[in-house]
């Protein structure tokens, strides 16, 4: 349940990217890139040693990837330790990883594990079912101190140690997303003596894992440097590399600013970032020194979210409307370059339940017209907004934090296209949103983002289920409500994926989203690496990667 | 003398209370929750699922379910103690936060100070004393340029030229003296160009005094006037703002050090904001207040060295 941060947190300025980024590239001569979506990045023959200096967008500020959300923890907790399972980013199919096989029980309330045998942490504990265990009594430990993994152990009843190799997890209710939930770093397995530590000497560094490499030292502000293990022997499945990795060292560092981390790219100070700016890929694509690698998430497509209980939009033909009267393309080109791919349904395409409902996502100004018009906005006003029979004009606003950002651009933008068919979008931006639960927003339109390589991503934001979360709190539509909950009761990838394309036409037909683009992590990558690769949804496995001196 | 100290103390004593307690109260009227941030909650952000009474122990302890009130003296009576707890966001103590972040600041605002001093003179002496009365104003209107251009674009300015291009310096970090030059410059420009202006018009200002003319009279030169007569006096004003302009340097920090990715003080600040990370907030708070008033206080004792005429009246007036 990983969530992009949508507007980016507030920054002490924006820096024109692309003007910083031009200078540096400019020995570029225009030849051939290798950009594109492909999970990893050109490479001949790996070489041995060396370290990769890679720049991150933010602090983690922890790297316990347990305790904290935020993809830049999650990421380093890759690199420190493994999960029981990994997932297929194509695919979306979950594989054997520390578990060399399971078995679900029918009502998907237990799962049971079988371990490999031949792996340690990095402080010499062999990994078993009793390290398993304590994991997740840790996370019950910790509760809203993990609050990604404990909801995804939510209804935990106990684990089972059948045998030394072999964990039993047990749920009051049905929990069918836990599967892929064990694919995830929040459920990243730590040492059994890491589990008793105080949590908060974790995040700063006290911590052993069974990944591929170690925590040589993690600087607040500056940077995390990944040591290599060199006994390392059970590689994710989707590495080529199975031992140990090619690199000494990783040297992350922190580089908060956009067009400072293109600049230190194309300028040789660092060999590979994070989070390139869409406005500076077209430059970066131009430099043969240098290729771009865009990872699709798999999330939801960056919605606008029509509020249920606003009296504009209860009605939904009005809801409708608003998705008819956007031209995404059109935003996509002008407010990212581009880059990102325009929504083709409630899912991105690298979800495993994506169901493609482009056809319902074209732009149609003139049937919004009509269905504004049978839904009672008959008149225009002199300033161009409908009106209805009470007179109360289609007004219709939008609260967000962070002004000069693309996604503020976006709104603008949605702002003169919503005139064309008669709505008056207002936009109000803020300090800090509201502390609210989803159904007393006193707004009518907001954005939302949430990335998840499991259809569960569905219930999650579209049910009525969770008050922070899901769009539909306190209004629920008990049809998709329903299906939503049956994604929790089977495993069987079709069936959940049969239940998901209804849930998601649903979600369309009555507007409870209007999805716009999908986000790509997209990395610049020096062509002295070779072998970079990123997981299901964006991290970087360094496992496979080397670096030519 | 020393009485005036100690009643400059105790002003101190009262601004710094007043500074904590406002930051204290603005930290509490300003929307946002410290745990909905730390547990990812809120439009945008990750978000995670979480169950109310599990949010209600996280509450708990950090002490944030206590009534404000409470809160408020609990904070006084640390401060005084210079205990301000953890951090929210990584659980570290705060003065172990702050004590390895200073010695970068510190280094970052010595240098930008000095040459922001160096230079800012410089251009106020050639503005006065350079023969020729266009290079006069050609330094008068570069200081303008100083004063005008902000910190962060000549930042990038001078990372983009001689960092990425021509690669004499590093564009980020904190090793060594090379990847201090280009943020101590970008924060010192503005401030040189404040400093040039204020003492240059204070030594213009100073050159058409009666005493300069008698100076003048008997036979001084144009640098020994400048020097020994005019700057004496001129000098007033400009020790007030380099008093200010330590907290400049502290504002501005949090820039640079964003920009060129430094680890320090400035970052700390950035971070503990957007975090509401009330204890780190609240440290930082009481340093920079603590710093101004004993800066000003040293400036304020400086004077009668430098003018005579300023005495510190030591009897209660």
């Amino acid at each position: 349940m990983h969530i992009r941060s949508f507007r980016p947190r507030w920054r002490v300025l924006i820096v024109p990217a692309a003007v910083l980024s031009l200078a540096a590239a400019s020995c570029g001569t225009g030849s051939q890139n290798t950009s594109g979506d492909a999970r990893s990045a050109s490479a001949t023959e790996p070489v041995r040693g060396g370290t990769l200096k890679y720049a991150l967008a933010s602090d983690p500020e922890c790297v316990d990837p347990q305790q904290k959300p935020q993809i830049s923890v999650r990421m380093i907790g890759r690199q420190l330790t493994d999960s029981l399972t990994e997932q297929d980013p194509e695919t979306g199919e979950i594989l054997p990883w520390l578990a060399t096989s399971w078995e679900v029980s029918e009502d998907a309330r237990r799962f049971t594990f079988h371990l490999r045998k031949d792996v340690t942490f990095s402080d010499g504990t062999p990994f078993d079912a009793e390290a398993v265990k304590a994991n997740f009594e840790r996370i019950l430990r910790l509760g809203a101190g993990a609050p990604q993994a404990i909801g995804f152990i939510a209804g935990y009843k106990g684990t089972t140690i059948v045998d030394k190799y072999t964990a039993e997890v047990d749920f009051e209710k049905p929990n069918a997303q836990f599967l892929q939930a064990s694919a995830t770093q929040s459920l990243g397995i730590l040492s059994p003596k890491t589990v008793t530590k105080d949590p908060k000497a974790v995040c700063l560094g006290d911590i052993s894992g069974t990944g591929p490499f170690t925590l040589e030292r993690y600087t607040p502000q500056q940077g995390v440097v990944l040591k290599r293990r060199d006994d390392y022997a059970w590689a994710s499945p989707l590495a080529k590399n199975k031992g140990a990795a090619y690199l000494d060292r990783v040297d992350l560092r922190i580089i908060p600013e956009n067009g400072v981390r293109t600049g230190s790219l194309s300028s040789g100070q660092v060999d590979a970032i994070e989070t390139v700016p869409t406005a500076d890929v077209a430059t970066l694509e131009k430099n043969p020194g240098f290729s771009l690698l865009s990872a699709p998430l798999p999330a939801i497509s960056i919605p606008y979210i029509p509020h249920v209980y606003s009296p504009r939009l209860r009605d939904a033909r009005v809801r409708r409307a608003l998705s008819l009267g956007l031209n995404r393309q059109e935003i996509v080109n002008a407010i990212y370059a581009g880059v990102y791919p325009v929504a083709t349904g409630v899912l991105t395409k690298a979800n495993p339940g994506y169901a493609n409902l482009g056809d319902n996502l074209s732009y149609d100004p003139d049937q919004a017209v009509r269905l504004l018009e049978e839904a009672g906005w008959t008149k225009v006003g002199k300033d161009g907004i409908r009106v209805n029979a009470k007179g109360e004009r289609l007004s219709l606003e939008i609260q967000y934090v962070g002004t000069g950002t693309p996604a503020e651009q976006m709104h603008q933008l949605v702002q003169q296209q919503w005139k064309k068919i008669g709505v008056d979008f207002v936009l109000k931006p803020q300090k800090q949103l509201p502390d609210l639960t989803r159904d007393k927003l006193p707004y009518d339109i907001s954005t939302w983002s949430q990335t998840r390589g499991d259809v569960d991503v569905l219930r999650t934001v579209y049910s009525s289920f969770f008050s922070n979360m899901s769009m539909l709190y306190g209004h629920p539509d008990k049809a998709l409500d329903q299906l939503l909950t049956g994604l929790q009761t089977t495993i069987d990838t079709q069936h959940r994926n049969e239940i998901a394309a209804k849930a998601q036409a649903r979600i369309l037909d009555q507007g409870y989203a209007i999805p716009v683009y999908d986000l790509l992590a997209i990395f610049g990558i020096s062509k002295r690496v070779g072998g970079f690769k990123v997981d299901t949804d964006g991290k970087p496995i360094f496992n496979d990667a080397w670096k030519r001196s | 003398m020393r009485g005036y100290v100690v009643r400059r103390l105790v002003h101190g004593a009262f601004v710094l209370w007043a500074a904590v307690t406002l930051s204290f109260a603005v930290l509490h009227l300003v929307p946002g929750d410290p745990v909905s941030i730390m547990l990812g909650q809120g439009e945008g952000a990750d978000v995670s699922n979480v169950s109310a009474a599990q949010v209600e122990a996280l509450r708990a302890s950090l002490g944030l379910d206590r009534p404000l009130p409470l809160q408020y003296l609990s904070y006084l009576w640390n401060a005084v103690h210079l205990d301000f707890g953890q951090s929210y966001s990584t659980g570290e103590p705060v003065t172990t936060m702050i004590a390895r972040a200073l010695p970068a600041t510190v280094s970052l605002a010595l240098l930008s100070l000095l040459i922001a001093v160096a230079t800012g003179v410089g251009a106020a002496i050639a503005a006065t004393l350079l023969p020729w009365a266009p290079a006069r104003s050609l330094f008068l209107s570069t200081t303008v340029v100083g004063v005008s251009v902000p910190s962060f674009w000549i930042a990038i300015l001078l990372i983009q030229l001689l960092s990425f291009r021509l690669g004499w310096f590093p564009a980020v970090g904190n090793d060594g003296l090379t990847s201090l030059v280009l943020p101590a410059v970008s924060l010192a420009i503005p401030t040189a160009g404040v400093l040039a202006q204020v003492l240059g018009k204070s030594i213009r200002t100073a050159l058409g005094e009666p005493y300069i003319l008698t100076a003048r009279a008997k036979g001084a030169g144009r640098l020994r006037i400048l020097l020994r007569h005019a700057i004496r006096n001129a000098s007033i004003p400009t020790m007030t703002m380099i008093g200010m302009m330590v907290g400049g340097v502290l504002a501005g920090a949090t820039i640079t050090e964003t920009i060129f990715a430094r680890q320090g003080v400035g970052r700390i600040t950035v971070d503990a904001i957007n975090a509401h990370d009330f204890p780190v907030i609240q440290a930082l708070v009481f340093f920079a207040g603590g710093l101004y008033v004993l800066v000003n206080l040293v400036v304020d004792l400086v004077y009668p060295k430098v003018d005579p005429r300023i005495v510190v009246r030591t009897a209660m007036a």
